[in-house]
């Protein structure tokens, strides 16, 4: 006699219009989950262990969805270990059971056997973010990482041992869809399409396409978090998350099991720094007006207590101590990917006390050249500039000034000191608290024809 | 409307109780030293700073924070010890499902005690400097000049705000009450005393006749920057009855940096009168495009100098000498020619001339200006 076992990857029942012609076992539980999840996609591959004991022939397992995002292209069953003897003979999809495939496994003998079962879903994210607090004088600062892991896949993974993905994946349809939210029209307009792995939908893969869409049963804790909905798991001390690379991903695997709870989101410490030792300087345009921007130059390496691992891209609040060392609020930013070694920058805020009064001075123009019409095809144009900051900071302060005419051919002069590139200058200034400085330097540009008379030193 | 709520509640959660068992709320801590800073100089979100001391449990604790209706940025919040900080060790925050503004802590106590814990967070609104205002109160000769700043609090929180310690940038703080939707003014600058310089200032070519009186003073060092806000100018005139006030005119001051000036554009001028007048014009060193005999066609400009003679009339109603800015302006590649040059040339387009007027005189300005190598569709003076 076949043997049909249910898989539940959730607690929604499922109707138990399944038929009388078969015999159901007790849902064997859940033995252990692992979640990847992806940061730069929405996806999440599951994979979970339970053991299920056959009988000696043709069993049948049944696996239903209902009220999740799993994607059902994608669910996979395998016996751990060898698995020899264990056959899958064939997969069938129930037509008055949406949601729900069935295995249908030969065992060589009774007794129990290790299941996996593993697919995709969509609604478990993860993000970085980062907190920046500066010292009085910008010259030290303390650097967190924390990795923010939620879940709106409409299902539990409690103890569950979490590996975070970054890196790009290439999907050509999205887990999200081939869930809960895909129309039925729309996937039939899929079938006979490729799959997600490439392979044309034909037979079985069209029929579970068929089975979507799926209703939504409602939020699984309508009841609230202050009945103790948040738990974690067993949470005794700090989780640490050990990071690794796979291929082109990098990944970042949590040391303890956590709950996963629908609906929540949890935040880790990654890393975290006290020396972080940021580099901070001003930035401006010359001529954008308004105040220099404050730019934090952050290095992941191990003299600035970091560099353990890549820092993924996030988002970073920035905060700094005043002399009484309390907090002020600099404002969020976003930080980029860092890589072991690499120092990056962000925005963080405007530096108002630097004050800049960049003018043109002077303009000349001369060295024309007349067509035989005698139109004008040619000059050259000295833009002159004075530039003067004063710096009323408290603290020194490192400016970065750009000046730049590109895309037409210039040469600067007075510009000593400057780093030139591409049509535009940069000074770096340093000053003191109540330091000034003042530039006065000039563009000569270019035009028409006047460009084959323009020397090539100081270009 | 629905009363919002800042809480701090304390979840028992034992190690040993099972995954999603109850737990119970056990404590509602007041907050303590609660402190609110506004970084105006960026126009950024206010930071608010509380503390709260709590009763942990030896073990893993759950603290909740919950804040229904603040906006409060959730990216900002931290949590501190400020006590105790070796026995105390995070061990996560989780969020519950959305639509809940909270926050759990997940916090291991290293034995069982009194707490104090600091949470700061950024608001992004909730209470909010709605405006600044500034009293700048010249004195009888407009050699000096009182300055007063207010600040007014606008608490939108939703909860009352008591006991706070408001902060306005560098400002001392002050220690304030707001209920809930009240308003309040807060003194952020106490009458200081600045030297002023009253200034005369012509620009003709955009006022037409009209004078524009400013008044400059420096931000002094101890002061700290001055703050952005609207100040109205007020002369103190004496009277029958005493001092009275003359309100002046008003304008809005920018973010002043400490020892920066801060220029104040009060109103006009009324016993200044300014004519402005072109006495000449001319071309010169006209260049012509080439043009075939018998073509019809007619020569094109396409290279030229340009000569202008102005001349500024000023003239004052007043009993004491003074001296007027005039500000004009020019484009190009420009000179002034001849013994009457500009006092200072402030950038391509604008120049000044310092004119001494006499009391109830007269003063002429003449000066030339010559614009070279004008093309077409070029601006001209």
């Amino acid at each position: 006699m076949k043997q049909v076992i249910w898989l539940f990857p959730l607690l929604a029942l499922l109707p138990a219009a399944w038929g009388s012609k078969v015999e159901l076992s007790t849902v064997p539980p859940r033995e252990g989950v692992e979640v990847i999840i992806y940061r730069d996609v929405d996806l999440t591959l599951v994979r979970e262990q339970r053991t299920i004991r056959f009988h000696k022939g043709e069993n049948e397992v049944a696996f239903s969805w209902a009220d999740t995002n799993i994607d059902p292209t994608s669910v996979r069953i395998r016996i751990a270990g060898d698995g020899a003897g264990y056959a899958l003979t064939q997969t069938t999809y129930p037509p008055e059971q949406p949601n729900t495939l069935v295995w249908h496994i030969t065992a060589p003998q009774d007794g129990p056997a290790p299941l996996e079962v593993s697919y995709f879903t969509s609604g478990l994210t993860w993000s970085a973010s980062y907190t920046l607090i500066l010292s009085c004088d910008e010259k030290e600062a303390t650097l967190a990482a924390d990795f923010s892991i939620g879940n709106q896949s409409g299902e539990d993974y409690e103890k569950a041992n979490v590996t975070l993905l970054t890196g790009g994946v290439r999907l050509i349809e999205q887990v999200v869809a081939l869930g809960a939210e895909v129309s039925t029209a729309a996937l039939r307009s899929e079938a006979g399409k490729a799959d997600a792995y490439g392979v044309p939908m034909t037979g079985a893969a069209s029929a579970r396409m068929r089975a979507a869409p799926m209703e939504s049963a409602g939020g699984l804790f309508a009841d609230g978090f202050l009945g103790g909905r948040g738990d974690l798991g067993y949470l005794e001390h700090e989780i640490a998350i050990a990071a690794g690379t796979s291929s082109e991903h990098e990944r970042y695997t949590l040391d303890t099991e956590l709950g996963l709870l629908n609906g929540w989101v949890t935040r880790l410490r990654f890393a975290e720094s006290d020396a972080a030792k940021p580099k901070v300087i001003a930035r401006q345009q010359a001529f954008a007006g308004g105040a220099p921007t404050r730019i934090v130059r952050v290095t992941n390496d191990k003299g600035h207590g970091l560099g353990t691992a890549p820092l993924p891209a996030g988002a970073v609040s920035v905060f700094k101590r005043d002399t009484g060392g309390r907090l002020i609020y600099l404002g969020d930013s976003g930080m980029p990917y860092a890589a072991v070694g690499q120092e990056v920058e962000f925005p963080a805020g405007d530096l108002s006390d630097i004050v800049i009064e960049a003018k043109t001075v002077g303009l000349k123009k001369h060295d024309f050249t007349f067509d035989d019409n005698g139109r004008v095809i040619g000059r050259v144009v000295e833009d002159h500039f004075n530039v003067k900051i004063r710096n009323r900071d408290t603290i020194e302060r490192e400016l970065e000034l750009i000046h730049g005419r590109p895309g037409v051919p210039n040469v600067v002069v007075g510009a000593d000191g400057a780093e030139r590139q591409a049509g535009q200058i940069k000074w770096k200034f340093t000053l003191d608290p109540e330091g000034q400085a003042e530039k006065t330097y000039q563009f000569n540009e270019y035009h028409g024809v006047a460009v084959n008379i323009m020397p090539q030193e100081g270009r | 409307m629905k009363a919002r709520t800042l809480l701090l509640g304390i979840l028992l959660a034992a190690l040993a109780t099972p995954s999603f068992a109850k737990v119970k709320l056990v404590l509602m801590p007041q907050r303590e030293n609660v402190r609110l800073h506004f970084e105006l100089e960026s126009g950024g979100a206010a930071l608010m700073e509380e503390e709260r001391v709590v009763a942990l449990e030896d073990g893993v604790n759950q603290v909740e924070m919950a804040w229904e209706g603040l906006p409060i940025l959730p990216q900002s919040i931290l949590f501190d010890p400020v006590d105790g900080k070796e026995a105390l060790t995070t061990l996560a925050v989780s969020t519950p499902p959305s639509g809940q503004s909270s926050l759990i802590w997940w916090v291991k106590a290293d034995g069982a005690g009194s707490y104090r814990l600091r949470i700061t967070y950024a608001l992004a609104g909730g209470v909010t400097v709605e405006r600044m205002d500034y009293s700048a109160r010249a004195n009888a000769e407009e050699a000096a000049i009182d300055l007063t700043g207010r600040a007014r609090l606008y608490n939108g929180s939703g909860m009352d705000q008591n006991g706070v310690s408001v902060e306005l940038g560098d400002t001392q703080p002050s220690t304030v009450s707001l209920d809930r939707d009240e308003r309040r003014d807060l003194l952020a600058l106490d009458a200081a005393t600045y030297p002023l310089t009253k200034r005369y200032i012509s620009d003709s070519a955009v006022e037409g006749g009209r004078v524009q009186l400013m008044y400059e003073w420096d931000v002094p060092a101890a002061r700290g920057a001055q703050l952005p806000g609207k100040a109205r100018a007020f002369l103190a005139t004496a009277g029958e009855q005493g001092q009275l006030d003359t309100f002046l005119g008003e304008s809005y001051l920018g973010y002043t940096p400490k020892n920066e000036t801060c220029k104040l554009f009060v109103g006009f001028a009324n016993n200044i009168e300014v004519q402005r007048e072109l006495t000449a014009a001319s071309d010169e060193n006209v260049k012509f495009t080439k043009v075939k005999e018998n073509s019809g066609e007619s020569p094109e400009r396409v290279l030229w100098d340009t000569k202008r003679v102005w001349k500024v009339t000023l003239k004052n109603h007043t009993d004491k000498a003074l001296t007027v800015r005039v500000k004009e302006h020019a484009v190009g590649e420009w000179s002034v020619e001849g013994d009457i040059q500009p006092t200072s040339v402030e950038d391509i387009g604008t120049m000044y001339f310092d004119v001494e007027v006499p009391a109830n005189g007269e003063k002429v300005l003449q000066y030339t200006v010559v614009q070279r190598n004008i093309e077409p569709n070029e601006p001209s003076i």
